[in-house]
């Protein structure tokens, strides 16, 4: 692998799909293309997902080495982003899951995980949060944490990934209907707590 | 859309919120990341390479890397053990086989070199009418000359002699040319082959019973001179076919039981 940061400029002009394949057949420009196409957006959606830069960074990392070692799995029937958005969430599953075994705050440890939408938020604020600590982007940040996996899941891969919802169900293995209602759940749970943010930041 | 709609405004939010975007060296932590990654591999790659140094069938069936290889070789190994024990026998069988009919062949040239040696028997037109009674005889004598066939009484000298006096009787070329049954001139023929014997036969004639019986075993030594070859040549022969050299002995047993009798009455008158 080369230390390049930007590839070939030829490569900008291919598909996500074309870079993989190229990939596939030893080109390692071409997977240098898909890091750099696809970093930031992955970074963003885990760090909106897990609420740590560092293991969103990490997580990412894990992600594009699992591309590069595992490249032949990858078939050209769906998206390669959903494929990659796949793998990733799988990994911030598992991050997660080790995460709340040794050092949990949620409310949930005490009740059945799947029967809450959200859980309210901790008063602790992570090394992270402090810089945007009593910003609008905080409180939202804080409300998508409360939120259960199964919402919060969606609502990013919607809301700030953007992805259609066909995309979605791919990703998460759902039908089409189960995904929009947990959008519309999702929106909903985060409205309410963003308002019991806000009163009792008022307060 | 109605749902889009009714949330329209916290999904703005979540869609105005700000962009994070990788670290510097993100790129340089991901490279070092496969780097890694790929000298773990080679580490692992070379571990197994030792691992599989430790010969042929250990590479073959250690690791099981080719686990249908197993069932297949023991199969290939039973048939040809199987193929190897066939050909082994066929080939033994061969040689019992070919060293079978070298005994068989040897036995008919020595039955061959036997022949000539045996009396030669007179055609039945030829023999005379004393020849006919002898066959009857032998038949006869069937049972006593099948005990005989152990070869111990072929070993007796007076069988020997008997044999040889037989067949000086037998013989039509014989230069006395005398009739045996009508004049009792039997020891004149076996004088033909002693030196000692008198031309005209006379004096076996005038001997009295007891010198009679002294000269029979004279010549009979002397007989046995001549036989004794013969018989060392059918014991050899009965090595190889007991069958056929134990026939031509016993017919000559018989006749020489025969002729013993027929010497012994003779000497008794």
């Amino acid at each position: 692998m080369s230390g390049k940061s930007n590839p070939d400029p030829d490569y900008k002009n291919l598909t996500d799909e074309e870079l993989i394949k190229k990939f596939q057949n030893g080109d390692i420009d071409a997977y240098n293309e898909i890091v750099f196409r696809f970093k930031d957006k992955l970074v963003n959606f885990l760090y909106r997902y897990t609420g740590s830069r560092e293991e969103s960074e990490d997580i990412a990392q894990d992600t594009f080495l699992k591309i590069y070692t595992s490249k032949h799995l990858y078939r050209e029937i769906g998206k390669f982003s959903t494929w990659m958005y796949t793998i990733a969430i799988n990994f911030a599953r598992t991050k997660i899951r080790k995460k709340k075994k040794y050092n949990s705050f949620s409310l949930s440890r005490f009740g059945e995980e799947d029967e809450k939408d959200y859980d309210l938020p901790s008063d602790v604020i992570a090394p992270d949060d402090s810089v945007n600590a009593g910003t609008e982007s905080y409180y939202i940040q804080k409300a998508i944490d409360a939120l259960s996996d199964k919402l919060r899941q969606v609502i990013i891969l919607r809301d700030i990934q953007d992805l259609d919802y066909d995309e979605i169900a791919t990703i998460t293995d759902l039908p089409l209907g189960t995904v929009k209602s947990r959008i519309n759940r999702g929106r909903e749970c985060l409205k309410e707590m963003l308002e019991h943010i806000y009163r009792s930041d008022k307060k | 859309m109605d749902n889009e709609e009714k949330h329209i405004d916290i999904a703005e939010k979540l869609k105005s919120l700000e962009k994070i975007e990788a670290s510097h060296n993100f790129t340089h932590n991901l490279h070092a990341k496969i780097i890694e990654f790929e000298s773990e591999k080679r580490r692992e790659h070379a571990k197994r390479n030792e691992e599989s140094k430790g010969g042929f069938l250990k590479d073959l069936f250690g690791n099981l890397q080719y686990p249908w290889l197993v069932p297949a070789a023991g199969f290939t190994i039973l048939i040809f053990f199987v193929f190897y024990i066939t050909y082994q026998n066929k080939s033994v069988i061969e040689a019992d086989n070919n060293a079978s009919l070298k005994n068989e062949q040897q036995t008919i040239q020595s039955e061959k070199q036997i022949i000539p040696a045996e009396p030669e028997k007179p055609s039945e037109d030829q023999a005379p009418p004393a020849d006919k009674e002898k066959k009857e005889l032998t038949t006869e004598v069937k049972p006593q000359s099948q005990q005989s066939m152990t070869g111990n009484d072929l070993k007796s000298e007076s069988s020997i002699s008997e044999k040889k006096v037989y067949r000086e009787r037998t013989d039509p070329n014989s230069e006395s040319g005398n009739n045996t049954e009508t004049d009792g001139s039997n020891l004149n023929m076996k004088d033909n082959y002693t030196e000692e014997t008198s031309p005209d036969g006379e004096v076996s004639k005038e001997l009295s019973g007891s010198e009679n019986q002294g000269a029979v075993s004279e010549e009979t030594g002397r007989t046995m001179a001549n036989v004794k070859p013969e018989l060392k040549d059918t014991n050899k022969d009965m090595k190889y076919n007991n069958d056929n050299a134990g026939s031509i002995l016993l017919k000559m047993n018989k006749i020489d039981i025969e002729a013993l009798e027929r010497i012994r009455e003779e000497i008794s008158k």
